[in-house]
């Protein structure tokens, strides 16, 4: 069903306000394994989500094509549901007219990883080697009942490689991931030797005594971990009572070196948007400055509740886009060279989605890297866990590295160097 | 109907036909239709139903051993045929062939009481108890938050073998998050329920007491205080505590890692891999469970595999695509999300097997250890042989072949508990079950 007869079934119906957001995704993929292809994927997808006014009360669906089941549908959830609030809806928006989807070839890039099996050679230990290659276009449009039709799009490639090593038997895999708008910006051979060299230190091991440790989180880590930021400002999460930073808004809750930015409307950044999913610009803002928490994160219907305006960050929830530490002055590799005894962790991993509470604020996960020695990367780690909380994470904070790199649309860090935190081995 | 388009039998065989055209060994279609509704409530309200309606295609093709798979919800009968040529340019030419489809088989899971039959005021009146058996139970509890989820699936699957088979299944699940709070200190527990079935899953469970449990460890776990980890002795009591099975071994069975060899158990079958306590069972054939099916999605009858029995590693979880390679029989476990997804092996209800050890010969046992009886991150102390206090920051890991090698007692109160599995074809329903065990030595997280 196109727009016009879905709109016209709408008003028909009752319906009015009618907006539908959306997303269309055109993504190809390959992985390799031992320069043999494994998969070979391709994907073309267009996603709708829907809001719309029922005797005054705003209600939403999502679907994947349009019918008058899903007007129906949202009656029937106007009808039953016992919260109610009136959203606000784009009008006298200029156009802005959606680009054609790109189509993209990646026969090159499969070649590419393929060839890149013959650097292994060089590392007897290495028993595997897995890349993979993905180039996604994804386009966000927005239109409205009102004659509202404006569009957003990005491209994004990706290029993941994991190496795994047998050391006396027992196996180490070490993994990076690179993300670009550019895929000619991507180093192929050099993000594979630098992955290669890794697994090879990191598979001769050592067990760690149970104690407080510096430790540098590599930038990947750390964007992870800066990404509960999200839900715990999340002013859903704020209302609900379920956030540790329910009571922190203008107060100083981390170190002072640590400023939080986001930035959606930059194009050189992976999750860039003229607008979030409900319409609303993006602006550049600050999310925590010299460690004061500055904002907390509203789409249209808690910024109605709370009488003040939405601040752009509504992604089918309450999101961010291009969220960033601001970077320090230092590289990583200085920062490796000021530690005495510590642990450059490179990865974790939780369990069941608790590893990190945005209720308690407590962290608890497994960890992977290596032990440094007067500022050398000496060895990988025996299996390791972590355990603190955000905010002795965030407080003891000494030295944020100057390079930022995003592995994912939403939030990124450079890498942090934190002090006195309970490593158990 | 899709989209424009009617797929009958005929349409199904010109579209395998299609990919088959340059020579592929095999091509196979997966449409699927699904509905998922979630009820949820928040600050005592049903604050939104959450409702997500998706139709779409997925095409395999198979050449040389490797897989190429495009999916699409744009269903005209021009887009398929351009998404299919475009994966053909990457596929090296042979000779062609026909494929001609047997009668359609169709499978279901029973449900009595389907979710469009049982009224939305009853969901609202139970999410409502939900909240008030909370909230009555402790002035502690500052926020109750609950659901309903009910997904309803049905799809076809055509591929060029002749397989014709059509398959639906409804799922019901209810979660609960417990929040409570006490001199700004604050703490959660989670609890669901899920099986394979409509709305008699009511009559399986004693709501009030479930909730009740909940919330009382939801308030327990405000007084718990930091714990110095380490390696220790642990006791993991049953249900959720199994998750360090399906992570550490499971995953390490499925034929996904052990066919490239990524698996530390690809070259284990008919090797000891655990202690002889050790009997490790997936069973998709379980009647009614959360993790259950009764065709798989690559169209084969899901089955019971004994995985590890008495600490000897058996079998591996098998789907068809690896099977070529691993020269094995695909057993009923080629599994994904949605049509978005190639299948690949995935668990369903992974459980270990009951033992007769008894709980209290284990806690005797330990001079200083944790005994895990929370879903997540906090447990017991045990000190010479005693249960004492509520400590936190409890992670457990440890590498798949100790932990199987450290399982020292097993008890007979095996329990399962649902959950989601996300892997390389999405999320997908499994159950986890484990009786209580004593493991001797793994690692315990913990804060000084």
């Amino acid at each position: 069903m196109n727009y016009k007869t879905f709109f016209k079934k709408a008003k028909e119906k009752g319906l009015t306000n009618i907006q539908v957001t959306e997303k269309q995704t055109i993504d190809s993929s390959v992985e390799i394994i031992n320069s043999k292809m494994e998969s070979f994927d391709d994907y073309n997808n267009i996603d709708y989500h829907i809001k719309a006014e029922y005797n005054g009360k705003t209600v939403k669906t999502s679907c994947n094509y349009l019918d008058t089941n899903i007007l129906n549908l949202l009656i029937l959830k106007a009808k039953k549901t016992d919260s109610y609030y009136e959203d606000e809806y784009l009008s006298n928006r200029k156009s802005i007219p959606k680009n054609k989807p790109l189509n993209f070839d990646i026969s090159k890039e499969i070649m590419l990883l393929k060839g890149l099996d013959e650097l292994k050679k060089e590392y007897d230990q290495v028993q595997k080697l897995t890349t993979y290659f993905s180039e996604t276009y994804t386009n966000t449009r927005i239109i409205n009942s009102n004659g509202v039709d404006i569009s957003t799009d990005s491209h994004l490639c990706s290029f993941v490689v994991e190496a795994i090593a047998e050391n006396n038997g027992e196996f180490t895999s070490y993994d990076r991931k690179v993300l670009e708008t550019d895929k000619s910006k991507i180093d192929f051979i050099s993000v594979t030797k630098d992955v290669l060299e890794k697994v090879m230190i990191q598979s001769n091991k050592i067990k760690l005594t149970t104690k407080k440790y510096t430790v540098l989180l590599d930038s990947y880590v750390a964007g992870k971990i800066i990404s509960n930021i999200t839900n715990m400002l999340s002013a859903t999460s704020i209302r609900n009572k379920v956030s540790c930073l329910e009571k922190s808004l203008n107060k100083k809750v981390f170190s002072e070196k640590l400023t939080i930015i986001e930035d959606p409307n930059n194009k050189n950044y992976p999750g860039y948007r003229l607008f979030d999913d409900e319409g609303t610009a993006t602006v550049k803002k600050f999310i925590i400055k010299e460690g004061v928490v500055n904002t907390i994160l509203y789409d249209i219907k808690e910024a109605k509740l709370k009488s003040v305006e939405p601040t752009g960050n509504s992604y089918q929830g309450i999101g961010t886009k291009n969220m960033y530490v601001e970077p320090g002055k230092k590289s990583n590799l200085e920062l490796i060279k000021s530690i005495k005894d510590g642990i450059y962790i490179i990865d974790y991993m939780g369990s069941m989605g608790s590893a990190i509470s945005s209720v308690t604020g407590a962290i608890s996960i497994q960890v992977f890297g290596f032990k440094v020695k007067d500022g050398v990367i000496v060895s990988g780690i025996n299996p390791a866990i972590m355990t603190t909380t955000i905010f002795e994470l965030l407080t003891n904070i000494s030295e944020i590295s100057s390079e930022l790199k995003f592995t994912n649309t939403n939030s990124a860090s450079p890498a942090l160097l934190i002090d006195d935190i309970s490593i158990a081995s | 109907m899709i989209g424009d388009i009617d797929m009958q039998k005929k349409e199904y065989e010109k579209y395998l036909n299609l990919a088959l055209s340059t020579g592929a060994d095999f091509a196979e279609l997966y449409y699927e239709e699904s509905k998922n509704r979630i009820f949820r409530l928040n600050d005592s309200k049903l604050d939104s139903i959450d409702t997500s309606d998706e139709k779409g295609l997925g095409i395999r093709i198979v050449s040389a051993g490797e897989s190429y798979y495009t999916s699409t919800n744009i269903l005209t009968e021009k887009n398929i045929s351009t998404i299919i040529k475009r994966l053909l340019k990457n596929i090296p030419k042979n000779t062609s062939k026909k494929v001609k489809l047997k009668s359609k088989k169709n499978y279901k899971n029973q449900v009595l009481i389907p979710h469009d039959k049982y009224p939305t005021n009853k969901k609202k009146e139970l999410l409502y108890l939900i909240d008030k058996t909370a909230r009555n139970y402790s002035e502690l509890v500052v926020q109750v938050s609950a659901g309903i989820v009910e997904t309803d699936k049905s799809f076809t699957i055509a591929n060029s073998n002749g397989k014709y088979v059509s398959s639906s299944s409804t799922l019901t699940r209810i979660i609960t998050t417990v929040y409570t709070e006490k001199k700004d200190i604050k703490e959660h527990e989670f609890v669901d329920y899920g099986k394979g079935m409509g709305y008699e899953i009511l009559d399986e469970i004693d709501l009030k007491a479930l909730i009740e449990k909940t919330t009382n460890t939801a308030v327990e776990k405000l007084d718990a205080v930091d714990f110095k980890g380490g390696e220790l002795p642990v006791v993991i009591a049953p249900g959720f505590g199994a998750v360090i099975f399906h992570e550490a071994c499971g995953h390490g069975l499925e034929a996904t890692s052990v066919a490239p060899h990524l698996s530390v158990f690809s070259d284990d079958l008919g090797k000891k891999v655990a202690t002889s306590k050790v009997t490790l069972i997936d069973d998709g054939t379980i009647k009614n469970s959360w993790g259950s099916f009764v065709i798989d999605d690559e169209g084969n009858n899901s089955e019971k595999n004994v995985l590890i029995e008495k600490g000897i590693l058996k079998k591996y979880l098998v789907d068809s695509f690896n099977s070529e390679q691993m020269g094995q029989v695909p057993n009923g476990c080629g599994r994904r999300q949605n049509y978005r997804y190639a299948t690949t092996s995935r668990m369903s209800n992974t459980y270990l097997e009951p033992g007769n050890d008894k709980i209290e010969d284990m806690i005797k046992s330990i001079d200083l250890g944790v005994y895990c009886n929370f879903a997540v991150d906090t447990a017991r102390l045990i000190e010479h042989g005693q249960i004492k206090h509520l400590v936190k920051g409890i992670t457990l890991i440890g590498n798949s072949k100790d932990i199987l090698n450290n399982v020292e007692m097993i008890s007979d109160d095996l329990v399962i508990s649902a959950g989601y599995c996300g892997s390389k074809s999405g999320m997908i329903p499994v159950t986890i079950g484990q009786p209580t065990i004593k493991v001797s030595k793994i690692l315990v997280g913990g804060k000084e």
